[in-house]
């Protein structure tokens, strides 16, 4: 295979990532920063699943990579597997997990200090977590695949057909990325304390009848 | 006359500039080691988007150190800041075993650039404090620090959070400066 075409597939699988990203940031599970609240975070901890405001992904980076890897969702480049362990988690399912057993009072801290000592007990000491909580493999995904065949029927069709619309393979290269979520092992008690979550969980289950996870309506 | 005396002066007394350049994949803790040098303490440091700039006085040197963003996107904005750069610093995140193959081809592309012909080159082989960390003997053979020609380099092991070996890094910087 050439380099050029080498390049292609590279740039079709981070801009697959990408637009799988932004899809789960427009998420209601994901608006909000899943350690202190924050709107619209930009940044996530890959590794854990879930997604951060800028304040906070410099905590998890306090942590170690051992605990939490941090990357920026516009400034980073990614790989498939990355991105679908934040597809299999997600911040409503990572609060349901880390946060089961958080205090029905607890108040999620605001300032510096003490937002760093409930991120290092919640992740680096399970404090709160859910005991039965297994988690899950790193997902094999071949994204690679579906874009070389992508690529290839794309060159099939240009021999025949003198122009291509980009608009179709754009469609097309969303559509793929619509991967299998497997089920996650759920913790017997997954509604997360924070009442709004609870709320939003309904709206969400409501929205889900004419959306799917890449927020298309 | 007049100029001849504040040379003198200047000799004697003003501190010797060095430009310092430090980069690193994001998170090896450039920012934390830039203000643990400054202030003497660790602050609470968010990722860095563009650069942070502060000189420090160490030995009768005036460090301008320069800490420039590490996130994948922004790597490429390094070269902007080369000219004139004494010192090189690469930050080395010691715990971080997958990505220090990504950390060696960053350092070697960067060397590679003509405008950094004649710095010097500091590795901070950070976080040494983490469980799982790479000792100096294991990033010098794992960052090709051996393939390195005409170029003066060291490596130092740091933990910045404690702010061990951080002064040595330096040390190293001001005698390399001083034999230039």
């Amino acid at each position: 295979m050439s380099s050029r075409s080498e390049r292609d597939k590279a740039k079709q699988l981070q801009e697959k990532c990408q637009s799988v990203l932004n899809a789960l940031l427009r998420d209601e599970d994901n608006k909000y920063c899943v350690d202190c609240d924050s709107k619209g975070p930009r940044w996530a901890s890959w590794n854990i699943g879930v997604f951060l405001c800028i304040r906070c992904a410099g905590i998890h980076r306090n942590l170690g990579v051992h605990i939490s890897k941090v990357k920026s969702v516009n400034l980073d480049s990614w790989t498939p597997e990355q991105v679908v362990s934040l597809q299999q988690m997600g911040n409503s399912r990572a609060r349901a997990v880390y946060e089961a057993n958080l205090p029905d009072n607890f108040r999620r801290p605001q300032n510096d200090s003490s937002l760093e000592s409930f991120i290092r007990a919640k992740y680096e000491h399970k404090k709160y977590i859910a005991r039965e909580w297994v988690p899950p493999q790193l997902p094999k995904v071949d994204w690679e695949k579906e874009i070389e065949e992508e690529m290839e029927k794309q060159r099939r069709k240009k021999k025949t057909v003198v122009s291509t619309s980009p608009a179709v393979t754009e469609k097309k290269v969303l559509e793929g990325a619509s991967v299998e979520v497997p089920q996650l092992p759920k913790p017997t008690n997954p509604s997360p304390k924070s009442g709004r979550t609870n709320k939003l969980e309904r709206e969400r289950n409501k929205e889900k009848k004419d959306s799917d996870l890449l927020g298309r309506y | 006359m007049g100029l001849t005396i504040s040379s003198v002066f200047n000799r004697l007394f003003s501190k010797k500039p060095m430009r310092i350049l430090m980069v690193g994949l994001d998170a090896a803790g450039k920012t934390t080691i830039l203000y643990k040098l400054k202030l003497g303490e660790i602050v609470t440091t968010i990722p860095t988007i563009g650069f942070n700039v502060e000189t420090v006085e160490y030995k009768n040197i005036s460090f301008t150190v320069w800490d420039v963003g590490g996130q994948t996107k922004i790597r490429k904005l390094w070269r902007h800041y080369f000219s004139n750069t004494d010192g090189l610093i690469f930050v080395v995140d010691s715990n971080d075993r997958d990505r220090i193959v990504e950390a060696e081809q960053e350092l070697h592309n960067m060397l590679s650039e003509e405008e950094l012909r004649d710095s010097v080159l500091l590795i901070f082989a950070n976080k040494q404090d983490l469980p799982n960390s790479m000792s100096t003997a294991e990033l010098t053979d794992k960052l090709k620090l051996n393939t390195l020609r005409n170029r003066k380099w060291y490596i130092q092991a740091t933990c910045a959070t404690q702010g061990t070996g951080l002064y040595e890094g330096l040390d190293w910087l001001s005698n390399e400066l001083a034999n230039k």
